[in-house]
């Protein structure tokens, strides 16, 4: 038999203001024991709940004398598998919708509208919509999510992907070599940002070579798990290289005896070649290479 | 998926329930082995209950039908459960078998009891278990359809999940990966409501990996893990209990070079940390509740995620995290494919954040970070990244000072250093290697291979030679393919190296030997330095034709060179030296415009000097130049443009004197000048000092006087009184203009001022040498003093002053220095002379000034005669009088070659000397009286006859002819000079008064 929580019971007729707010299933846990419910409404020091859907008692909880454990919510399941697929656009919508469907709960700690939401950042951070995260970021209250690195994750919303948008490339450049990022133990997914923006940081500000070091970081990081940041730097390496005013001396004496292995162009022209095997291997992750940098494969090494 | 664990437990102890409340129907003894069996089951002891069940079958089987009819399948069938429970998959198929086919459930016959066997349809989906377990796919999945076809939908429950894992896994192991893909999809899609566990989807997912990599079938996967990644993807706290598979698979993907596989694979793989921060926050969710939770598809367990924390804290600690191969292949595969950026991101990264890693080698577990980190050290330097490579290289030096890398790491950091220009570095890290290395050996060839070449490239010439001479000497024979390269670079070097040193003639035939050595422009990347070089070096000589030959080949074969335009602003000096202005004004202009395009501020600057040099000079021959003010641009655009950086500042500022003068700005130019020469002071090492200071005084001394100069030196405007360098400087020009007054003076009517010009020059020397410490003073400077004093009466007290000049890097003013030091020693020791002899062939050999090598030559000739080496000093002597355009000796040197003839008992060719001597010098009495002199002594004593007359007489005419036509010159003589003549008169008149000769009579009148 269950105790009685230390809750009020409430009017009926406050039910009426509920109606068109999804309510949460939930796992109370009291210093004495435990409960099913299903949460309906919450502020920052208690919540409103119910046994189940059908009853119109409910009961008022203070937060701080429990634990509340919101399991899954299903519109968040279905919101995460499209995000897992990789189908960033849908997922967006799913969790933005998830979001307003519990917003009411989002003075607790782990709830689904919270979750939603920073998911859904994290789709338009994918998708590098970063006028669209920049303005869900600016709204967003980290407090309440549960995890360590997802709040990392949100600061660096604001930190690296903010100084993307605005382009303000030297700031970005010393805040990635900052030992504060860069000696930090984080995530392959969160390193492999940081590896991304320094590169476009460094591109920026005209240093490209030191770009390729910046952007080979990023697809290593979490062995291109990140498929979208993986791609990107690998594109950007190689636009880098047939740019470079070497690789284009290189191309330019190919058929000449002035041609060079050892030039620095024709080195350049060798490093491209190998992205461009890895590509189909792993860097890619299945889509084609944009067919202008197949160009290099016209200059392999003269002397193997 | 093993049946074993596919059964439920409560689902099992439920049946077993039904069951006993039936087994009061049979009869007493198989009631009770019913029964023993059933409290085994509970128990768990299914051995124990398996020998029940085995005895009652025994017994029973064959008169069971008629004895119990259908409802003796029971026995059967959980005969076949504990069999599946103990391995014994092949018993349980035929027990399973018998409770289908047997135990049938049909009509009673006529006196029997109604029985019912509820597993007879169970027993097929049991069977397909247990064909499974016994590996027999195809049995198995026709079990499994046999028992969909059969079974009653309101009874023979059945696990969905289990039955669709199970499915798939029978159908990956017959290679039907397509179907397999369907059952378990089924499974995936609908693991909540069946529901699936994870880990049956993990077992399926293992076994058609294999599958796929036995059939070669990659895009099977690929399109499954495309279709299927939201399921397989687990969140981070449940993917941690799945990564050793993960892990697994891709490592056997790898092996089957399924590449993009093993890295889908690898993705599944956590983050340690964040499968730790994903365990934390689901425990701070849970708090204290430590049940079960099933949260979709997911298993929450406060006391696993609790195990599983503790497990990945552990192994975050040790080191011992998955991440870490997958990091590993990764950087291997990038390798492999040429992307050795890649690579190197991987290694640094390892350092980064896990240089605790432990990997399994050889099998057994062992710290990564030693290989981790010699790898990142080796590729970056592969990539370039030469202060990474310095960077790790030197953590790793520290944190691995026994290892075998050691070596290699040490080397690595120098080649990628120097290639890449990093050569202060290069230094700092060879010299102290090099003391330590085993020679000969490769670690030693490149280490001093590094040396000399970093040396060379910084300017330290002096001891950059004896590095890369020892280089060449050690390992310049070597044939192997890896030494090519530093072979010929550093041949190279060692010649250009000669040229800085400006020892022409041996750079001249290295770089002559280099050209043979590696003819091929293609292949010999220093070859368009080297011809610059060589021009440098007949430029050097004055040997101008072949010089425009080198450097229009330069320009001509190698129009990208780095160096073109220096090799234009060469090309110009050499026109200049071929007296072809235009051209030369042409090339000037030609190196100043690439110059400036190439943002080369040295050489723009360089090349303005020549421009104002050339165009401004004050005269042209005798004649005023009519275009010295058109040098003036060039002189402001130096100062516009580069002034302030170039070390061409103090020659540009000499230059522009002419020009300013002749458009009005002369204080300005002076006035710039004083500046100059205040700034060049606080550079020290900075060339043209002196020229600027005597430039200054020149035009200082215009209106003012020597005195006055004195003063206004002695507190020079903007030189700090503790720069010695320049103060000494300052102090030499004021010697130098007291030199010139005493010299300029005429010694009857300008007694005094001579005396007073002498003791001045005398102090201030005395100054000099008591003021200012050697080091304190620029080799211009020292070989001043060095020069005053030698000509004392205690030369060997120079010996310092030349040595400080010949000690340094700085070469200005080199060969002076070594000449004076020659000239010391030739006053010296007989081992001293011959130190002598050869430091004067170096002067001979590499100097750019003939007049220097013109006294060399003749001090060369000296030294042999006062060795008493005569046939030496012949050959020096006669070397020095065919040598077009030297003059200023002509006479010392017939003298020292009659006397060295005289000496070594030639005297015909002793009579030839003096003779010519005293004939083309007459008027010089200092020469041709003791010429005049020896001659005469010789010949009286030879005391032959010539033509007729008697050598006596000849002697004696000769001397009586000499003393009347100096008569007039002897009155100009010094008293020394007198005192020479005097002798010549004396032996003349002793000759007139012997008896072999008859007196000369004059005709009268005459």
């Amino acid at each position: 038999m269950k105790k009685l929580l230390t809750a009020a019971l409430f009017l009926s007729a406050s039910v009426g203001s509920l109606f068109g707010a999804k309510e949460a299933r939930i796992l109370i846990i009291t210093d004495n024991d435990t409960f099913t419910g299903w949460m309906m409404d919450a502020n920052k020091s208690k919540f409103l709940w119910r046994e189940t859907q059908q009853t119109l008692v409910k009961r008022e909880q203070s937060i701080r004398t429990c634990t509340v454990y919101f399991l899954q919510a299903p519109e968040f399941t279905e919101a995460l598998e499209l995000y897992k697929s990789r189908n960033y656009k849908d997922a967006a919508l799913k969790f933005a919708a998830c979001a307003e469907e519990y917003d009411k709960l989002t003075e607790v700690k782990g709830n689904p509208a919270t979750m939603a939401s920073f998911y859904e950042m994290e789709c338009y951070r994918r998708l590098e919509d970063l006028e669209k995260l920049a303005e869900l970021a600016g709204k967003f209250e980290p407090e309440n999510l549960l995890y360590k690195f997802h709040k990392v994750q949100y600061e660096m919303y604001g930190v690296f992907w903010d100084a993307v948008r605005t382009k303000s490339w030297s700031r970005l450049d010393a805040i990635c070599r900052d030992e504060k990022w860069r000696g930090r133990k984080l995530p392959g997914n969160l390193r492999g940002q940081i590896a991304y923006c320094h590169g476009l940081a460094l591109e920026g500000a005209g240093q490209p070579v030191k770009a390729l070091n910046a952007y080979n970081n990023a697809f290593v990081a979490d062995f291109a798990a990140s498929e979208e940041i993986t791609r990107k730097s690998a594109v950007n390496c190689l636009r880098i290289i047939l740019d470079h005013k070497d690789v284009k001396t290189a191309m330019e004496l190919y058929s000449t005896e002035d041609y060079s292995d050892d030039s620095n162009g024709a080195a350049l022209i060798k490093e491209a070649t190998a992205i461009l095997k890895l590509w189909d291997k792993v860097l890619g992750s299945g889509e084609k290479v944009p067919a202008k940098y197949k160009v290099f494969l016209k200059y392999p090494p003269k002397n193997n | 998926m093993n049946s074993i664990q596919s059964i439920p437990r409560k689902l099992g102890l439920a049946l077993f329930a039904l069951v006993a409340l039936c087994s009061t129907s049979f009869g007493a003894s198989i009631g009770d082995m019913n029964k023993d069996a059933l409290e085994a089951m509970k128990s768990g002891k299914w051995a124990e209950a398996h020998a029940v069940l085995v005895k009652a079958t025994n017994a029973y089987d064959a008169r069971a039908p008629q004895l119990y009819g259908p409802r003796f399948g029971w026995f059967w069938y959980h005969r076949g459960y504990c069999e599946i429970k103990l391995g014994m998959f092949d018993d349980a198929m035929k027990s399973f078998d018998k409770c289908y086919t047997k135990y049938k459930n049909t009509k009673p016959k006529e006196g029997q009891a109604p029985s019912k066997n509820m597993y007879n349809k169970k027993a097929l989906l049991m069977w397909g278990h247990a064909a499974k377990g016994a590996e027999e796919w195809a049995t198995s999945i026709r079990m499994y359809k046999k028992f969909l076809e059969e079974r009653d939908p309101t009874r023979d429950n059945y696990e969905k999940g289990v039955y669709f894992i199970n499915m798939a896994i029978n159908h990956y192991k017959l290679n039907k990966i397509s179907e397999g893909n369907k059952y378990l999809e089924t499974a995936i899609q609908n693991k909540v409501t069946f529901p699936t566990p994870n880990k049956g989807i993990m077992a399926a997912f293992n076994t058609m990996v294999a599958s796929v990599i036995e059939k070669k079938d990659e895009a099977s996967l690929l399109d499954f893990l495309s279709k299927n990644r939201a399921h397989i993807k687990l969140e981070p706290f449940e993917a941690h209990e799945f990564s050793p598979l993960f892990m697994k698979l891709a490592q056997d993907a790898r092996s089957a070079e399924m590449i993009r596989s093993t890295f889908e694979l690898y993705a599944l793989v956590p983050s340690t940390v964040a499968a730790i921060d994903d365990i934390k926050g689901r425990l701070s969710m849970l708090s204290t509740y430590d049940r079960t939770i099933r949260d979709g598809s997911m298993i929450v367990n406060k006391g696993d995620l609790a195990e599983d924390l503790a497990e990945l804290e552990k192994a975050d600690t040790a080191g011992k995290v998955n991440e870490v191969y997958a990091y590993l292949n990764t950087a291997v595969l990038h390798e492999e494919d040429g992307n050795i950026r890649g690579a190197f991101a991987v290694y640094e990264q390892m350092e980064l954040y896990f240089p605790n890693a432990k990997v399994m080698r050889d099998g057994k577990v062992s710290a990564g970070r030693e290989n981790n980190l010699y790898n990142l050290v080796r590729t970056s330097a592969l990539i370039g990244e030469v202060l990474t490579t310095e960077y790790y290289g030197s953590i790793f030096l520290k944190a691995f000072p026994e290892s075998k890398y050691v070596k290699e790491v040490r080397r690595m950091m120098l080649t990628s250093l120097f290639f890449n220009g990093e050569y202060e570095k290069c230094i700092e890290v060879a010299e102290v290697m090099l003391p330590k290395l085993t020679k000969p050996s490769k670690q030693h060839d490149v280490c001093l291979f590094v040396l000399g070449g970093s040396k060379h490239y910084l300017g330290q010439f002096v001891e950059a030679q004896e590095y890369l001479n020892e280089y060449m000497g050690s390992y310049g024979k070597n044939k192997k393919d890896g030494d090519k390269l530093r072979i010929m670079a550093t041949s190279y070097f060692q010649a250009a190296n000669y040229s800085r040193l400006q020892e022409w003639t041996k750079s001249a035939g290295l770089l002559d030997k280099f050209f043979e050595n590696y003819p091929d422009p293609k292949s010999n990347v220093y070859y368009p330095f080297a011809l610059f070089d060589r021009a440098n070096c007949y430029y050097a000589e004055s040997e101008y034709d072949p010089a425009l030959e080198k450097v229009t080949q330069v320009e001509t074969q190698f129009p990208g060179v780095s160096v073109m335009e220096q090799n234009l602003a060469l090309k110009g000096n050499i026109l200049e030296g071929l007296k072809k202005s235009e051209e030369a004004e042409k090339y000037y202009l030609m190196a100043l415009e690439l110059a400036e395009q190439k943002k080369n501020d040295l050489v723009a600057g360089e090349c303005l000097f020549y421009l104002t040099s050339l165009i401004g000079k004050a005269k042209i021959g005798k004649e005023d130049n009519p275009r010295v003010a058109e040098a003036v641009p060039y002189y402001n655009k130096f100062w516009e443009e580069y002034g302030n950086e170039s070390p061409f500042k103090a020659k540009v500022a000499v230059a522009g004197i002419p020009g300013m003068r002749k458009v009005g700005k002369i204080e300005e130019a002076l006035k710039r000048l004083q500046t100059v020469i205040s700034g060049i002071a606080k550079e020290p090492g900075t060339p043209g000092l002196e020229e600027s200071i005597g430039s200054y005084t020149e035009e200082y001394l215009e209106e003012k006087t020597p005195e006055q100069l004195k003063d206004h030196y002695y507190s020079f405007p903007g030189i700090d009184s503790r720069d010695m360098a320049t103060r000494a400087l300052l102090r030499i020009a004021i010697i130098g203009v007291f030199e010139e007054v005493v010299e300029g003076a005429d010694p009857e009517k300008e007694a005094a001022k001579i005396r007073d010009g002498e003791a001045m020059i005398e102090t201030l020397f005395q100054e000099l040498q008591r003021d200012f410490k050697p080091a304190d003073l620029s080799n211009f400077i020292l070989v001043k003093v060095g020069d005053f004093i030698r000509k004392t009466t205690q030369p060997e007290a120079a010996e310092v002053y030349y040595q400080e000049v010949l000690g340094r890097s700085d070469q200005s003013h080199m060969f002076a220095a070594i000449f004076g030091l020659a000239d010391v020693y030739s006053k010296g020791t007989s081992a001293q002379k011959t130190e002598a002899i050869k430091l004067l062939k170096r002067v001979r050999d590499d100097s750019d000034d003939s007049g220097e090598k013109e006294e060399a030559l003749y001090l060369t000739a000296s030294i042999h005669a006062d060795n008493d080496d005569y046939d030496a000093a012949i050959a020096s002597a006669k070397e020095y009088l065919d040598t077009d355009g030297f003059r200023r000796y002509a006479v010392p040197c017939r003298m020292l070659l009659a006397a060295s003839h005289d000496k070594a008992g030639r005297v015909d060719d002793a009579l030839t000397g003096y003779q010519q001597v005293w004939i083309s010098s007459m008027g010089t009495i200092k020469f041709s009286a003791p010429a005049m002199k020896r001659w005469m002594e010789i010949l009286w004593g030879r005391g032959g006859t010539t033509n007729g007359k008697s050598d006596r007489q000849l002697s004696y005419e000769g001397g009586y002819k000499y003393l009347k036509m100096t008569s007039q010159a002897v009155k100009k003589a010094t008293k020394k000079e007198k005192e020479m003549w005097d002798e010549v008169s004396e032996l003349t008149n002793s000759y007139e008064a012997n008896s072999d000769t008859t007196k000369v009579v004059e005709p009268e009148g005459e």
